[in-house]
C-alpha cells in the first residue's frame, strides 16, 4: 500500500504548479485541442476541455486542478460545474459518462477512508487516487520529475473521446 | 510532404506535455522510429521503456507498436496516421 499524500509547502507547490501550467500552455497544444484555462488562485485552476461523443457531438467539461500536494504527488482533480466550480454531481451535464479503460475509474460519490463521500477520478495521476487504498505496479505510480500535471490532463482528454466517452451523465443515450 | 524524402514524426510525451521529433527515410521500419523515439525520450526526459507504455496515432488513436515491422512508406501508404503525430504515454493505473 502506498503512503497517503502529504501537503507541500504552499509557496513551493504554487511555484511548481504554475510553472508546469505555463510550460504546458507554451507548447500551444492545449489551445489546439480547444482547452481553456481559468485561474482560480495560486494553487488552483480550471481547465475546460471539449469531449467528443461517438456520433461527433461535442460537450464541454470543466476540470479543477489543485496543487496542494504538487509535485511530490499529482494534482488534485475533479469535474466541476460553473459558476462556483464545485464538484459536479452525477446526473448533471457537468459529469461525464465514461466507458472506463482498464487504467481509469470515475466515481461521483466515493467513500474515502475518513468516511467522507466525494468525487473520485481514479487513476494514478490524481492526488485523490493515493488517498484511498491502492496497490499499483511501480511502473504506473506518479514519479516526481517525470510526470507533470500534463499527464493528468492528457489522460482526461483521452477518456473524453471515443471509444471511452459516452455523453453527459444527464443524457441517457449518446 | 513525405512522398520521397525523409519523414519527420512529432511525438508528444503525454506524461510531461513536451514533444520531440524523430526522422527517418522512406525505407525505415516503424520499429527503428520507435527505437529512436526511446533514445530521445531517455536522453531528454529520463524515460525508460516499459511493457505498459502506449504509443498512439493522434488522429485515430491507433496503436503504433503493432506496426513495428512495417516500413514507414508502407505504413503511410496504407493510410495509417497521415498527420504524423504520435502520442506517447507511460503506464497508468486506476479504476
Amino acid at each position: 500500500m502506498l503512503a497517503r499524500p502529504s501537503l507541500v509547502d504552499p509557496e513551493i507547490a504554487s511555484l511548481t504548479f504554475q510553472r508546469h501550467i505555463t510550460e504546458l500552455w507554451a507548447t500551444g497544444r492545449p489551445e489546439t485541442l480547444g482547452w481553456t484555462l481559468t485561474p482560480i488562485d495560486e494553487l488552483h485552476v480550471v481547465v475546460t476541455m471539449p469531449a467528443i461523443r461517438p456520433g461527433g457531438t461535442k460537450d464541454l467539461y470543466h476540470v479543477r486542478l489543485g496543487g496542494e500536494y504538487y509535485d511530490a504527488h499529482p494534482p488534485t482533480a475533479s469535474f466541476v460545474r460553473p459558476p462556483a466550480w464545485d464538484p459536479a454531481p452525477s446526473g448533471s451535464e457537468w459529469f461525464p459518462r465514461v466507458a472506463n479503460p482498464p487504467w481509469f475509474g470515475l466515481h461521483a460519490a466515493y467513500t474515502f477512508p475518513d468516511g467522507s463521500q466525494r468525487q473520485l477520478i481514479c487513476f494514478t495521476f490524481t492526488a485523490e487516487y493515493y488517498m484511498v487504498d491502492h496497490s499499483p505496479a511501480a511502473t504506473v505510480v506518479w514519479r516526481q520529475g517525470n510526470h507533470t500535471l500534463a499527464a493528468t490532463l492528457y489522460r482526461l482528454h483521452e477518456v473524453l473521446k471515443p471509444p471511452y466517452y459516452q455523453g453527459p451523465s444527464n443524457v441517457v443515450s449518446a | 510532404m513525405n512522398g520521397q524524402g525523409d519523414v519527420t514524426i512529432k511525438v508528444v510525451d503525454e506524461d510531461n506535455g513536451k514533444d520531440i521529433s524523430i526522422q527517418g527515410g522512406q525505407g525505415t521500419p516503424i520499429g527503428t522510429f520507435i527505437e529512436n523515439m526511446y533514445e530521445k525520450l531517455k536522453e531528454r526526459f529520463g524515460v525508460q521503456r516499459q511493457p505498459d507504455d502506449r504509443l498512439r496515432c493522434e488522429s485515430n488513436g491507433e496503436d503504433v507498436f503493432q506496426f513495428a515491422g512495417l516500413h514507414i512508406r508502407d505504413y503511410l501508404a496504407a493510410g495509417h496516421c497521415g498527420d504524423l503525430v504520435w502520442l506517447f504515454a507511460g503506464g497508468t493505473g486506476g479504476a
